[in-house]
């Protein structure tokens, strides 16, 4: 037979929960910050990667040398399979400067004249880049390609040399330009075909959930200030009932924001989040660590202004380490590492396993696992201190 | 729970002592409350009276002391005292985004309400404030006055034994001030045990039946308001206005017998006397005498404030 005083308390904690998110779900600011403003953020960002996570651009490749080896790194590079990264041949550098110009080229890169002799020569030959400024993306992209078949050309040569330094002979001019420099281009962004709405949305709806914890923080906190917390308080209702009910809400709020958005972006902006059991599994771990912090800031800030500021503090050194905006297969490895002590960064590489990698529920156990580790210590701190800062034992 | 068999005090307080650091906010109060009765805790700001009722009402941890409510032994975990109590705070403490109805609905079920017992007593206290024709507007939209009463009627959605109002009048404009006070006094007639505080004399004496005088965090003393004059013999006072010497008037009244002190006034003097009839007489004759011409003389018995300067030597409002 339950308990009856457990079963007092449950129902207490219901109420609570319950009376909490009409309230919240009433404040018309309260859904722009939790539903609005993560999904705003997230089309925005990911129509701003494109539609499939990777460079949208044309970029012309002139052959000057008209040697072999240029023919060969020209028709490598026009018929590489590289998505919505396009290389166009063009005549000549002016008809390249010219289509650049006019913007009918994102960039190109030109082999000059004589590129080819400069592989038995002492300078090593230069290949041209043509960029202009409004495709910044385009222009590091053609650098790059430029960068890679003269990297290979100058190793071409450190073999010339190298030869002729051991006491062999140079290869005919002929031969040397006919070197075979097998040119190999692939393009990644978030994911392949993957949307980076599948990215981005879980990724604004943490930040805007960690955002809020500043709020959840501060009603607590003006809560105890007005004094409708003792009322609650003088009911037959424990402490723990009240946090539970309190914490309750939050999970359900970042539940309901990551589900929304979860739903949306599926609908809206075609993005394939992954194995549905492995993201609810997420989704919860995440939520329930976002319950936890919003204690543990309502525990540590002393007044609500010091709550919002803790929270805002906590929110963009989260997102920021944790790869909110910058996915971590951009970053460096050692900001890739950081990530990882973060929540933000565990739930967000859990559901990059699920929606890049192709993994399921089983390869976000970790994940999972870390996230209740996070909501465990949080929420043990908080329950220690809440009491003392809004209970009977201040 | 009404009629649950004890006979007893409707609250019993015993050595209440609870501190702040190093700061004694409350130091062995006790008191008891009859059933039906209306008790006051009377003192200024500071004195320990919310400290006193958060204790009473289980929401602060005591150092030291018992409360029982009802015969109920009151802590910060228990649930059938707390469920004898209704709490009215000092600050409006309700959800301003929900309605009146939706606040009391919340809170009749945190007491244990339900059903159509709860849609029935939500009626009836919306009808006892005064508020059931915006009884589903939300409180933000409501006056100052408006959310006061809506404040008492979440108290008393349960149908509690002992009302425990906190300064309700703080801040309230004359009119709603009255209406609470006569909301109060109807409570008090129709049995409910009242617990209220107030650094208002006058509300003291009007609605309570007896009081305790709290300063420092001691109650200094309680009765009825004739026994505490009785208990310091605060004496009366008689105030006199008129024109000529006031201050030789002061200083034969001062060597008066039965006179306890005078203080020389804008216009007049203030003789504060032991027996009051005894003494007018001597006063007109001294006025006379130094050549005062009395434009008004009262006789004012003495009131808790008088009773609080005796005791504290200090104003209810310093």
């Amino acid at each position: 037979m339950p308990n009856p005083v457990a079963v007092t308390q449950f129902r207490a904690a219901r109420l609570i929960a319950a009376v909490d998110l009409r309230r919240r779900f009433r404040n018309r600011s309260f859904l722009i910050q939790a539903i609005g403003g993560p999904l705003a953020l997230a089309t925005i960002i990911s129509l701003a990667f494109g539609s499939g996570g990777g460079i949208d651009a044309t970029i012309g490749v002139a052959d000057a040398d008209g040697s072999p080896l240029a023919s060969q790194f020209v028709e490598g590079v026009t018929q590489a399979d590289t998505g919505d990264l396009r290389f166009e041949r063009v005549e000549g550098p002016d008809d390249a400067r010219a289509q650049v110009d006019d913007g009918d080229l994102d960039a190109a890169v030109v082999i000059p004249a004589g590129f080819a002799a400069t592989l038995s020569g002492d300078e090593p030959g230069a290949v041209e880049v043509i960029t202009e400024p409004d495709s910044p993306i385009a222009a590091e992209v053609a650098r790059s390609v430029a960068g890679g078949f003269t990297a290979r050309v100058n190793a071409a040569r450190l073999a010339a040399a190298t030869t002729v330094a051991g006491g062999g002979a140079l290869p005919p001019d002929d031969e040397l330009a006919s070197l075979e420099l097998p040119v190999e281009i692939s393009q990644s962004g978030t994911g392949g075909d993957v949307p980076p709405a599948a990215y981005f949305g879980p990724a604004m709806a943490l930040l805007f959930l960690f955002l809020l914890v500043g709020a959840l923080a501060r009603d607590l906190l003006a809560e105890q200030r007005l004094r409708v917390l003792d009322r609650v308080r003088a009911a037959p209702v424990r402490d723990t009932a009240i946090l539970a009910g309190k914490a309750a809400s939050v999970v359900a709020i970042a539940v309901v924001t990551l589900g929304v958005i979860w739903a949306v972006t599926g609908v809206a902006l075609g993005a394939d989040w992954g194995d549905p059991l492995g993201v609810a599994l997420l989704i919860v771990a995440v939520s329930l660590t976002i319950a936890a912090v919003s204690g543990l800031v309502a525990a540590l800030a002393r007044t609500e202004n010091s709550a919002d500021a803790l929270a805002t503090f906590v929110a963009f050194v989260f997102a920021l380490i944790g790869g909110n905006f910058v996915p971590p297969g951009a970053l460096p490895e050692a900001l890739r590492r950081l990530s990882l002590f973060t929540p933000n960064g565990w739930a967000l590489q859990g559901f990059a396993e699920l929606s890049v990698g192709g993994g399921t529920a089983p390869d976000v156990i970790t994940h999972v696992a870390v996230l209740l580790a996070w909501a465990a210590v949080c929420g043990a701190v908080a329950a220690v201190v809440l009491p003392r800062r809004v209970g009977s034992k201040q | 729970m009404p009629g649950n068999g004890f006979d007893g005090p409707m609250l019993s307080c015993r050595g209440l002592r609870r501190s702040y650091g190093q700061r004694l906010a409350v130091d062995g109060v006790g008191f008891d409350i009859a059933r039906g009765e209306t008790y006051g805790l009377l003192g200024p700001n500071g004195a320990g009276k919310t400290t006193t009722i958060s204790m009473v009402c289980g929401l602060l941890a005591r150092d030291a002391g018992e409360v029982t409510v009802a015969g109920r032994p009151m802590c910060p975990e228990a649930t059938d005292a707390k469920a004898a109590i209704g709490l009215v705070p000092q600050d409006v403490a309700l959800y301003d985004n929900l309605s009146a109805t939706e606040n009391l609905h919340f809170f009749g079920r945190l007491q244990g309400l339900q059903g159509k017992d709860l849609d029935r007593r939500v009626a009836e206290v919306l009808h006892i404030v005064g508020l059931a024709d915006r009884a589903d507007e939300h409180i933000d939209t409501y006056s100052g006055g408006m959310k006061r009463r809506a404040n008492i009627a979440v108290g008393l959605v349960h149908r509690p034994e002992l009302l425990v109002l906190d300064e309700p009048t703080v801040g309230v404009d004359p009119q709603s001030r009255n209406a609470i006070l006569e909301s109060v006094e109807a409570l008090g007639a129709e049995g409910l045990s009242v617990l209220y505080t107030t650094h208002y004399m006058e509300e003291a004496e009007r609605l309570c039946d007896r009081v305790g005088i709290i300063d420092e965090g001691r109650l200094v003393a309680e009765g009825t308001r004739r026994q505490l004059v009785a208990q310091v013999g605060a004496g009366d006072r008689i105030d006199v206005s008129g024109t000529g010497d006031l201050d030789a008037l002061a200083a034969t009244c001062a060597d008066l017998p039965g006179t306890r002190g005078v203080d020389r006034r804008d216009g007049g003097v203030v003789v504060r006397v032991a027996d009051g009839p005894a003494s007018l007489a001597a006063i007109v004759d001294a006025a006379g005498r130094v050549g005062v011409a009395i434009a008004g003389i009262e006789l004012v018995e003495p009131d808790l404030e008088d009773v609080f300067l005796e005791l504290t030597g200090k104003a209810l409002r310093d």
